[in-house]
C-alpha cells in the first residue's frame, strides 16, 4: 500500500534539499521552551500557592489568598489547556494591548496552567513530610518560610519528584496544542513539511520518535536526580 | 508592671519563664484551665500527669507551637502570648527536644545543629547592614555623624564558630564520627541525643523536653537521660514532660503533678512522692509506680 | 544539589524573561499570517526573512491581524473580500500576487468519476457561473444552504462524499446546521446529476488532500487550487474557478499603498533581508 521509495524521497527532499530540517529545529526549540519554561513558572506558582494552602490561618491575609488561589487552581484545572490557549490569545491579549511574542505567551499560559497542577502536587508533598519537622524548625526559632524553604520544600521535593516528572511529560506532549495559536512547534513544523508534498508517512513517524527520545531523556533525567536526592535516605 | 519583676524577692532567684493563667481551648475542648507557674533558673522541672491531661499542650503553649488562649508567659522580659512579640526571636532561647527527636531528614547531623544558628545569625547580619545602610544616608545629611552599628562576626565567623561547636558538643556526646551522616542512619538515642545538643547550641536560657524518651526502645532510655541529667547537672534550666519517674525522682528539683488542665500538686521530688497529698495523685502514683 | 537547581531555575527564568522582551522588541521581521496547508500560506513561506504564523482558518488569521499579531495575511481573493466585509478596520491591497485555477479534486481511483464530473461541470457551466456570481455579489437572500447526509459505509455506492473546510467563505462556510457556500452548491448539482446522496465531510484544510489520497472520500471541495504536489495524491477536474492571492492588511497600515506591481509589494515585505 505505502510506496516506501517515493516517501522516503519526497520527505529527503523536503527535509534536506530544502532545508526542512530548519523548520523542525525551530519547532523543536519552541516545544522545549515552552514546556522548560513552563514548567520553571509552573514550580514557582505551584510552591507559592501549595505554601499558601498549608499557612497558618490566624490573620485574614493568608485567608484571602487562599481564596484567590482556590479559584486560580478551579479555572485552569477546569478548563482545557487549548481553551486557555484560545482564551489568552484572542481574548484576553487584544484587552490588555500587549503585544508579544507567541512563544512567550505560549509560556506564559502553560506556566499558569502547570502552576494550577504543580500546585496540587506540591500541596501533597508538603503535607506528605511529618508536621514535626516544621515544628522543629520553628521551635528553634526560624520563621515559617526560612523552615519552609529549608526543611519542608527539600523534603517534600524529593517525594514528589516522580509526580513532576510526569507533569513535565505530559507538558511537553501538550505543548502540541498551541499550533491552535499559530505557534510553529514540533508536530505543526512536521505535518508543514508533510503538507508541502502530502506524504505525512516518514513526518509523523519522525514526529512520534522524536517526542519519544525527548519523554525518554526526561525519565532518565528524573531517574539520575532522585538517586541523587535519595542521599539521605541510605542506609 | 509588678507581675513581671525579673527578682523574685523572696528566694533572691532569678525567674526565667512566669505563668500565669494560661488557657488553652481546642474549639470547645478547654485543655488547659488556668495554669500558674514560676521557672527559677536552674530549675530542673519534671511534669507529670496522665495522658490526655495537657501536659505537652502545657509545654508547646510555652513556646508558643500551640497558641494560648488566654494567660501570659513572661520570658526574657515579654509576654509570649501577645501576639505582637517576635516570637521567633524567643524561641532561639527556649530549646525544644520532642518525642520523636524531628532531626531534619535533609540535612546530616552536623547541618541539623548547625542550621539555625547560622540561619539566624546570617539574618541579623543581612538586618544590621540593611540598618547601616540606612544610617549611611542619614549621615549625608547629618552634621554629628552617627556610628554605624558594627558587625560582630562575619557570616563566614559564624559558621565556622557554629561548625566548631557542633563537633565539640558531639565529641561530648561520642558521636563526633556520625556529623556528616542523615538522620536516617541513626538509632532512636542517637538522634534523640542529637536532638537535645541542637536545641543546646543554640545557648538556650531554658529547654524544654516534650516526653524525651517516650518512642525510644527501653535499652536506649539510659542514653538519653544520662545525658539530660548532665545538662541538668551544668545548671541548665529544664522543664521536662516525662513518664520516667526515676529521671523525676533522681534529677529534678520540682516536680508537677497536672490533671484536668490544672495543677493538682507540686512539691520537690521526695514530699511529691513520699508524701502525695492530692487524691488523684495517689490514684496515679499507685499506678505507675508498681 | 539544591544550589544547582536553584542556579537552573534562575537561569531559566533569566531566559525566559530575555525572550519575553526580544519578543516585544522583535518588530524587525514582517510578521505574515496565512492559513496551514493553502496557496497562501506557501506563497508567504517564499518570501525571504518574513516570519509566518499558520492558522487553523483564515477568520483566526484575519483576528490576528486586527490584534496586531501579524501584519499581512495572504489570502484568496474572494476569502480576502469576504473577511474585509466580516471584519472592520481591515483593507486589501488590490494586486494580484499570483494567478491559480479551484479544481475538484477526485479518487485517484475513481477515473469514470472524475470524467463524470468533468462533462457535469461542461453541461452544467451557465448554472454553475450563475451560483459564482450571486455569492460574489454577496446576495445572500439567494444562497441555498446545503443540508449533509450521514455518511455510511454500507451505502457508500450510493453516497458521494466531499470533503471541504468549511472556514472558507465565499467557498463554503457554515451555516446552522446547513452548509453554504460556492463549492457547496455546486456539489450539490453533482450528487443531483450523479443521482447521489450528498455527504458533506467537514474537516481541517490540510486535511482534505490527504483524506482523497487515502480513499476516505470521494472528491474534495475546499477552493482547492490546483498544483504539482497536490496532483500527485488526487486528480484533478477542469477547474471551474480562476482566483489570485491578495494581500489583507490594517486600513491604518499604508507601507503597501504606493506599490502598483506584485514586485513592488515584493520589494516592501522582504525591505529588511
Amino acid at each position: 500500500m505505502i510506496n516506501w521509495a517515493e516517501e522516503w524521497s519526497s520527505f529527503y527532499k523536503q527535509f534536506v534539499t530544502l532545508g526542512g530540517y530548519k523548520r523542525l529545529f525551530d519547532g523543536l526549540i519552541a516545544t522545549v521552551e515552552i514546556a522548560v519554561f513552563g514548567l520553571a513558572i509552573g514550580i514557582i506558582i505551584g510552591i507559592l500557592i501549595a505554601i499558601v494552602a498549608v499557612m497558618p490561618r490566624y490573620k485574614l491575609l493568608p485567608k484571602i489568598l487562599d481564596k484567590i488561589c482556590k479559584v486560580y487552581v478551579a479555572i485552569f484545572r477546569g478548563t482545557p489547556m487549548v481553551v486557555q490557549l484560545l482564551v489568552g490569545h484572542y481574548l484576553l491579549l487584544p484587552l490588555l494591548g500587549v503585544n508579544v511574542s507567541g512563544v512567550f505567551e505560549a509560556v506564559i499560559i502553560f506556566g499558569l496552567n502547570s502552576g494550577a497542577y504543580v500546585s496540587e502536587i506540591m500541596r501533597s508533598g508538603i503535607q506528605s513530610v511529618d508536621a514535626g519537622q516544621l515544628e522543629a524548625g520553628r521551635a528553634l526559632g526560624l520563621s515559617f518560610w526560612s523552615a519552609m524553604g529549608k526543611i519542608v520544600i527539600p523534603q517534600s521535593i524529593k517525594n514528589i519528584l516522580p509526580t513532576l516528572g510526569n507533569e513535565f511529560i505530559s507538558l511537553i506532549k501538550e505543548t502540541s496544542v498551541v499550533s491552535f495559536i499559530a505557534i510553529t512547534d514540533l508536530t505543526k513544523a512536521l505535518k508543514l513539511i508533510g503538507d508541502a508534498t502530502y506524504h505525512y508517512f516518514m513526518p509523523y513517524i519522525m514526529l512520534a520518535l522524536i517526542y519519544l527520545v525527548i519523554v525518554l531523556l526526561i525519565t532518565w533525567g528524573i531517574k539520575v536526580m532522585e538517586r541523587r536526592l535519595a542521599r539521605s535516605d541510605r542506609k | 508592671m509588678i507581675e513581671n519583676n525579673i527578682l523574685d524577692v523572696q528566694n533572691e532567684k532569678e525567674v526565667v519563664v512566669k505563668v500565669r493563667g494560661l488557657c488553652k481551648s481546642f474549639d470547645s475542648l478547654q485543655v488547659l484551665k488556668g495554669i500558674d507557674i514560676d521557672v527559677y533558673k536552674g530549675d530542673v522541672v519534671a511534669i507529670i500527669g496522665p495522658s490526655g491531661c495537657g501536659k505537652s499542650t502545657f509545654l508547646r503553649c510555652l513556646n508558643c507551637l500551640e497558641d494560648p488562649t488566654s494567660g501570659n508567659i513572661f520570658f526574657e522580659g515579654e509576654d509570649l502570648a501577645d501576639m505582637k512579640v517576635d516570637i521567633n526571636v524567643h524561641r532561639q532561647k527556649m530549646g525544644m527536644v520532642f518525642q520523636n527527636f524531628n532531626l531534619f531528614n535533609n540535612l546530616t547531623v552536623l547541618e541539623n545543629i548547625t542550621l539555625a544558628p547560622v540561619l539566624i545569625a546570617k539574618k541579623n547580619i543581612a538586618k544590621t547592614k540593611r540598618k547601616n545602610f540606612f544610617i549611611k544616608i542619614g549621615n549625608l545629611f547629618r552634621k554629628n555623624k552617627k556610628p554605624l552599628i558594627k558587625i560582630e562576626q562575619t557570616l563566614k565567623e559564624v559558621k565556622e564558630n557554629a561548625k566548631q561547636k557542633a563537633l565539640d558538643l558531639l565529641a561530648k556526646i561520642g558521636l563526633e564520627e556520625k556529623a556528616n551522616v542523615y538522620p536516617s542512619t541513626l538509632s532512636g538515642g542517637q538522634k534523640q541525643r542529637i536532638a537535645i545538643v541542637r536545641a543546646f547550641a543554640m545557648d538556650p536560657k531554658v529547654m524544654l523536653f516534650d516526653e524525651p524518651t517516650s518512642a525510644l526502645d527501653p535499652e536506649m532510655v539510659g542514653e538519653v537521660l544520662d545525658l539530660m541529667k548532665e545538662l541538668a547537672e551544668g545548671g541548665m534550666t529544664m522543664l521536662v514532660v516525662t513518664h520516667e519517674m526515676g529521671f523525676a525522682k533522681e534529677v529534678a528539683n520540682r516536680v508537677i503533678f497536672i490533671d484536668d488542665g490544672v495543677i493538682k500538686e507540686e512539691n520537690n521530688p521526695k514530699e511529691f512522692f513520699g508524701n502525695p497529698q492530692d487524691e488523684r495523685l495517689k490514684d496515679f502514683l499507685a499506678k505507675v509506680l508498681i | 544539589m539544591k544550589k544547582i537547581l536553584t542556579l537552573l531555575l534562575t537561569v531559566i527564568l533569566g531566559v525566559a524573561c530575555c525572550f519575553g522582551f526580544a519578543g516585544c522588541g522583535e518588530n524587525a521581521t514582517v510578521k505574515i499570517g496565512s492559513q496551514s496547508g493553502t496557496t497562501g500560506a506557501m506563497y508567504a513561506d517564499c518570501l525571504k526573512g518574513c516570519e509566518v504564523s499558520y492558522y487553523d482558518t483564515f477568520a483566526l488569521a484575519a483576528q490576528d491581524l486586527k490584534n496586531g499579531k501579524v501584519e499581512y495575511v495572504v489570502v484568496d481573493g474572494a476569502t480576502a473580500q469576504s473577511l474585509k466585509n466580516d471584519i472592520s478596520g481591515l483593507k486589501v491591497i488590490d494586486i494580484e500576487l499570483s494567478s491559480e485555477y479551484y479544481g475538484i479534486a477526485v479518487d485517484k481511483a475513481q477515473p469514470e468519476l472524475l470524467s463524470s464530473i468533468n462533462t457535469i461541470l461542461e453541461s452544467k457551466k451557465a448554472e454553475i457561473d450563475a451560483i459564482i456570481e450571486k455569492y460574489m455579489n454577496d446576495d445572500e437572500e439567494n444562497f441555498v444552504p446545503v443540508a449533509s447526509a450521514v455518511k455510511d459505509e454500507s451505502k457508500a455506492a450510493t453516497q458521494l462524499v466531499v470533503a471541504t473546510n468549511a472556514e472558507f467563505p465565499p467557498f463554503e462556510s457554515i451555516s446552522g446546521d446547513k452548509y453554504v457556500g460556492i463549492d457547496i452548491e455546486i456539489a450539490k448539482i453533482i450528487a443531483d446529476e450523479l443521482g447521489l446522496e450528498l455527504v458533506i465531510d467537514n474537516m481541517q484544510f490540510d486535511a482534505v488532500v490527504q483524506s482523497i489520497g487515502t480513499h476516505s472520500v470521494d472528491i474534495g471541495m475546499s477552493g482547492l487550487t490546483i498544483t504539482a504536489e497536490r496532483k500527485k495524491s488526487v486528480n484533478f477536474a477542469n477547474p471551474y474557478y480562476i482566483e489570485s492571492q491578495y494581500i489583507l492588511t490594517l486600513e491604518s497600515n499604508t507601507k503597501l499603498d504606493d506599490c502598483m506591481t506584485v514586485i513592488d509589494v515584493l520589494n516592501v515585505l522582504t525591505a529588511n533581508k
